[in-house]
Formats: structure tokens, sequence, C-alpha cells
């Protein structure tokens, strides 16, 4: 039956689902091959314990070997459980400030669309202040009022990265608000709560999940930023941020390594959740969504 | 009294031109008052301010002479010409079926919705059984006394659609509901309506008062 509908529909109509299939798939295959690298990063954290960090000054600033792949630092600590800790203790962080943000955007969003136009004015005033000014600017404040650390930089991002998303979410819900069907469900007696979370928020889970995706590698690269400025965490801390702003007194005694693999490994972490969430917009973008 | 009465009612969305003013209009018990008039004169606007999906701008509605409330089932339902925008195209045809209440089970039979239609998705039924869905779905509160009919078979065949009105028509008797048909289809308002009202007219009698 499927079959021939796709064949009565012609080639048009074949091709387009070929392709959004493949998007489909390669979104898929990319969150599973991203979460198999991920649970293996957490399972080597564990596994790394304080052995491979602790101080070994005989072995100080060895290049990369088979012993040390990503070399030592100035310390003699192995650089690829340094790495690995700093990333695991970055994705810990960017996982808490972007769920944060998510929550805070889309709080903020369904207020402006649905608590009248002085919430909406208030919220939009609200945006456009921390929308004025570039991010970093306002991390570190906030991160300094914090008193930097672990809370300062979450608080911040978290802070920080919710207007872009609470704006998307805000025109969804408008339009949403009108729509034939909310309105049937409100006159057939449900309240308003009721109708918030069984036909708004089912509808806006994609655009959270593409935000909340898209936001993860910037709250990743906030906060190695802010770390690396020595703003953000304490430097007994292996953040990828500490690691690298460490680097950069060995750089010009040509110690490349330091910076070099920790560098590399946080590129291709954000890049890869960076790939993910254009995926994921791609396919859940409300256009093409379907049940 | 009259069942349901609108009395000088006016509206216009955002600042725009006043769509129609000073309209009174009223349905009482077991009648059936057609309403016909040109395109875009805004019918369809004047029944989602009777139904309470917009409010007016001035006047009020009225149930048997009381304020309708903000809260609970209306008791002026709407059933329009597009059933694919009435439902949340990501439920199920059960649950959009039950969301006023569990419906009238003669009705849901006399109405030919079968069991197996209930696990499907919306797209996967056609305009004139989701239509039925959401005939079904207005029907199910206990508090309803008037059904608002916009446009509500315009996209049926000729035999779907006597079939249909006759249930219709056949319910709304039986609870001593007051009916409203909006359509462009004269003959069929002809058929069906104890009374019948133009557009124009309403609009007229308001603007000489």
């Amino acid at each position: 039956m499927k079959a021939e509908t796709v064949a009565v529909g012609g080639l048009g109509i074949g091709m387009a689902a070929g392709r959004y299939s493949q998007g489909r798939r390669r979104m898929v295959v990319g969150a599973i091959m991203l979460a198999a690298a991920l649970g293996a990063l957490g399972l080597a954290s564990l596994a790394i314990g304080d052995e491979a960090l602790r101080t070994n000054l005989p072995a100080r600033h060895l290049p990369p070997s088979w012993q040390h792949p990503f070399g030592t630092d100035w310390l003699g600590r192995d650089m690829l459980a340094r790495t690995l800790e700093g990333l695991w203790l970055s994705l810990r962080i960017g996982l808490a400030a972007s769920l944060a943000g998510t929550a805070i955007a889309a709080a903020a969003g369904l207020s402006a669309a649905l608590y009248g136009r002085t919430a909406d004015r208030i919220i939009g005033w609200l945006a456009d202040l921390f929308l004025s000014l570039p991010h970093l600017v306002t991390l570190i404040l906030i991160a300094f009022v914090c008193g930097g650390g672990l809370q300062g930089i979450m608080i911040g991002v978290a802070l920080t990265h919710w207007p872009s998303l609470a704006r998307l979410i805000r025109a969804e819900a408008l339009q949403l608000r009108s729509a034939d069907f909310v309105h049937a469900s409100r006159r057939l007696g449900r309240s308003r709560w009721w109708i918030l979370s069984r036909h708004l928020l089912p509808h806006l889970l994609p655009q959270l999940m593409t935000g909340f995706l898209l936001m993860f590698p910037h709250a990743i690269l906030h906060e190695a930023a802010i770390t690396f400025i020595g703003l953000g965490l304490p430097p007994d801390q292996p953040a990828i941020g500490i690691i690298l702003s460490e680097s950069m007194r060995y750089l010009n005694a040509g110690m490349w390594w330091l910076a070099l693999f920790p560098g590399l490994a946080l590129l291709l972490l954000v890049r890869s959740f960076d790939r993910l969430g254009e995926a994921a917009r791609a396919v859940w973008s409300p256009r093409r969504s379907h049940h | 009294m009259a069942l349901m009465e609108a009395a000088g009612l006016g509206f216009c969305y955002g600042g725009q031109d006043w769509l129609f003013r000073e309209l009174s209009l009223s349905v009482e018990e077991g009648e059936v008052v057609g309403l016909s008039g040109p395109s875009g004169s805004g019918k369809s606007t004047l029944a989602k301010v009777l139904a309470g999906y917009d409010k007016p701008i001035v006047g009020e509605v009225k149930l048997d002479g009381l304020p309708i409330p903000e809260r609970g089932a209306h008791p002026v339902q709407l059933v329009l010409q597009h059933p694919e925008r009435a439902v949340n195209p990501r439920w199920r045809i059960r649950r959009i079926l039950m969301e006023g209440g569990t419906p009238d089970a003669a009705l849901i039979e006399a109405l030919g919705i079968t069991e197996d239609w209930l696990g499907r998705w919306p797209s996967e039924l056609s305009g004139g059984e989701l239509q039925r869905i959401c005939i079904a779905r207005a029907l199910s509160p206990a508090a309803v006394k008037v059904l608002i009919a916009d446009e509500m078979t315009a996209m049926l065949d000729a035999i779907t659609q006597s079939g249909l009105w006759r249930t219709v028509l056949r319910y709304a008797e039986h609870r001593r509901m007051g009916l409203l048909v909006i359509s462009h289809d004269e003959q069929l308002l002809r058929r069906i309506c104890t009374r019948r009202l133009k557009w124009d007219e309403l609009v007229r009698c308001a603007r000489a008062q």
C-alpha cells in the first residue's frame, strides 16, 4: 500500500522522502556515535584515577611517546589523562548549564507568549539586554559576581544563552496559542495548564531539544574561555580551559603538545555536538515534523 | 427567553476596521437557524465570538439570560470547515475524541465512527471521517446547548452530507439544542432550517438602529 502511494505520488515525493529519511538516519548515527564516545570518555575518566594525575617530576616535559601519547606537562602528569578528565568535567558543566539555559528559555518564551502584553514586553526587554552585549562580557560579569568556580560558570552560561531560544519558543507558542485545536480544547473545558502540558509542550519539544543541543557546544566553549582567562574553575581542576591556559606559558619553549591535543579534543567534541544539533534542526524543523 | 442571545456584539482584529458592530442574534431551543452571506464578510468570526474562541470587543453573548462562564465546557460549541486544523496532529483519534469527555455511544454509532479509527493519527483519516470525530467531540460535554456548524459539510459529497445532517439534526432535537448553520449552500439551508438569516440584513438592521 505504501509503496503504491509513493509510486503514484511520482518521483518528487519519493525523492523528498528519501532525503528526509537520510537526514534522520544521519542524525541517529551521529547521536549513537557521540553517545558511545561520551560513554567511553566517562568510563576512561573513572578508570584513570589519581595515579596518572600525580606529580612525577623525573618525567616532566616529555614529548608524545607510546607511553604518554599526549606527552607530559611541567609536573610530569600524563596529558592524555588530564585531557580526558578535563573533557569529562567540561561536559558535565556544559550539560548542567545548557539544561538550565533551555529551562529558562522555555519558561521565558512561554510566559512572554501566554501571560499578556506586559510580561511579553518585560521578557523582550531582558532578552534584548542580554543579546546586546557579547556573551563573554556578560559571562565574565556574572562569573565575577558569583565569585568564579563551578557555580559561577553554570549560572553565567545559563543566564546568557537563553534569549535566542526564548524568542523562538515565544514565536512558536504565539502561533500555537491561536490554533483552532487549542481554542477548541479550551472551550471543551480544559484548563490552561492542561493545554500547556498536553498541547503546547509536546509541540515545542523538538525546538527545545534542538536548542539544547546547539547551546551545549557554546556552553563548553564559554566555560573553557572563561576558565582560560582565569575567572572560571580553580587551577587544581583539570578543566580544558585550565590546561590550555597553562600551556601558553610553555608554548614558546616549543612544547606544542600541551596545547595541541587538548585543543583538538575540545574542538572535536564541540564540533560533533554542533553537527548533531544542526542535523536535529533539519529533521525536527516544524515544517517537516509529523506526529 | 431565548436559549442563546447575543446583543450589541462588535468585533475587529487588532485595531483594524469593525467587522461587525451592534449585531444582535438569538437562537431558541430546538431551533435550526441558517446564516448565509458573502465570503469574507465575518460570518466565521461571528461563529468564533459566539463559541468563545475570541472575545467580543463590545457586547455580550448570553445563555438562558446569563453570561457564559470563562471556565469549564462552553455551552456553545463550534464545528469548523477544516477538521484537520481543529485537531492536534500529534494526537491519536481516541484521545481527540475523548478530549471533552466521553461522547454518547448512540451518537458515535449514528455518525458511523468505528473502533478501528480510534488508534489512527488524524492524517490517516479522510476529511469527512475527521469531521465526524469533531462533531462527536463538540457534542460530548453535557453542558452543550447550542451547536454552530460553520460550513461543516462543505467538503463532503451530497450523500455523506445528507446522512451527516440527518444524524446531527436528530441528535440536536433529542437534546433540545439550538443549531446555527453557517453555509453558502442555499439548498441545504432551505432544507434543514426553521429560520433563515442573511448576513447583509443582520448587519444592515444593525446599521439602521
